[in-house]
């Protein structure tokens, strides 16, 4: 059956009309809009370039493990952060990591969980210790490719103790001992300290007030050859982009 | 450590009875942290993605209240 122009009309008129009326979107972006200007004082947000192939992890507050702390703490959780990492092995658009360490410690077993999972990773990493990287942000902190820390950061080494670092296992000295010792074995494994200056300053008895340990500021960290250079986000991102384009340069050459 | 003017009694106040609801939900390929204000809608506490536009999304933004979909239950 031929359609007769009468009929035909009406239905242009309703394409027409679609566009024009504020739609659900339209109304969406308003609101959005509205509530960024509440929270960040700004109406635009600057967006990245879609495929800069470099991801971000940061590592922030206590490092929480098998003991969920209570609400007011800040806390990385491991369950949140392996599996990003197993993502991050796996996408191929992903090219570098960049760790941002703001950490004041927290679970053994899940620092050192997480900082081997950035050890084995096989893409070019980079961490950045930027206000602290205490405790068992120590071992996190050395595990990628190549350190950063800024000038006025700061890493507390020192001893493993009942004090709550161990938990949800009766601990006995040999136990802490132990435990110490893997922190240790990882910590001079992967950065150019020897295990004898590392012990060295984790019983350091004349820099902490109530503690036995030591505090290292930015420059320190990097002469005790913990830490590879001092520097801030761009010399990281810089760093992470010249080890990425060396990768790319070697699978052209293969 | 704080270093602050204000008494720490003031900023610590009322930490023990702080007690937020709070719901992990996935966008995409982030982890969004949620306070539920009612069984539909909830506002964005904290974003957790490796990927740095996520962060920059003004959909996903802190502060803003979104709408809670079924599968966010599961």
């Amino acid at each position: 059956m031929k359609p007769s122009p009468k009929q035909k009309k009406p239905q242009i008129i309703r394409r027409r009309q679609m566009p024009s009326p504020p739609t659900k979107e339209n109304t969406q972006k308003e609101v959005n809009a509205t509530q960024t200007i509440q929270q960040l004082g700004q109406t635009n947000v600057a967006t990245v370039q879609p495929d800069s192939g470099i991801h971000t992890i940061s590592i922030i507050g206590q490092i929480e493990g098998h003991l969920t702390l209570p609400p007011q703490n800040k806390t990385t959780k491991y369950e949140h952060v392996i599996p990003q990492l197993v993502a991050i092995e796996q996408n191929p658009n992903i090219r570098g990591l960049l760790v941002i360490l703001n950490t004041v410690g927290g679970d053994v077993e899940a620092g050192l969980a997480i900082a081997e999972m950035i050890d084995t990773l096989s893409k070019p990493t980079v961490s950045l210790v930027l206000g602290g990287g205490h405790s068992i942000g120590v071992p996190i902190a050395v595990s990628a490719d190549y350190s950063f820390i800024t000038e006025t950061a700061t890493m507390t080494i020192h001893p493993i103790r009942l004090s709550g670092l161990v938990i949800g296992v009766p601990q006995t000295y040999e136990y802490l001992d132990k435990m110490q010792d893997r922190v240790i074995k990882f910590v001079t494994k992967h950065s150019r300290i020897t295990e004898e200056k590392f012990r060295q300053l984790m019983f350091c008895t004349n820099q902490l007030a109530r503690d036995i340990g030591t505090v290292m500021v930015g420059k320190d960290a990097v002469s005790v050859g913990l830490i590879d250079e001092v520097g801030g986000l761009s010399q990281a991102v810089k760093k992470l982009q010249e080890m990425i384009n060396e990768r790319k340069e070697k699978e052209v050459l293969h | 450590m704080l270093w602050t003017i204000m008494p720490l009694a003031l900023v610590m106040e009322g930490s023990e009875t702080f007690k937020p609801q709070y719901r992990e939900i996935r966008r995409n390929n982030a982890i969004i942290i949620v306070e539920e204000s009612d069984p539909v809608t909830a506002k964005i506490v904290r974003v957790i993605s490796t990927n740095p536009s996520d962060y920059l999304n003004p959909a996903l933004q802190p502060g803003n209240i979104i709408k809670l979909e079924a599968i966010d239950y599961q």
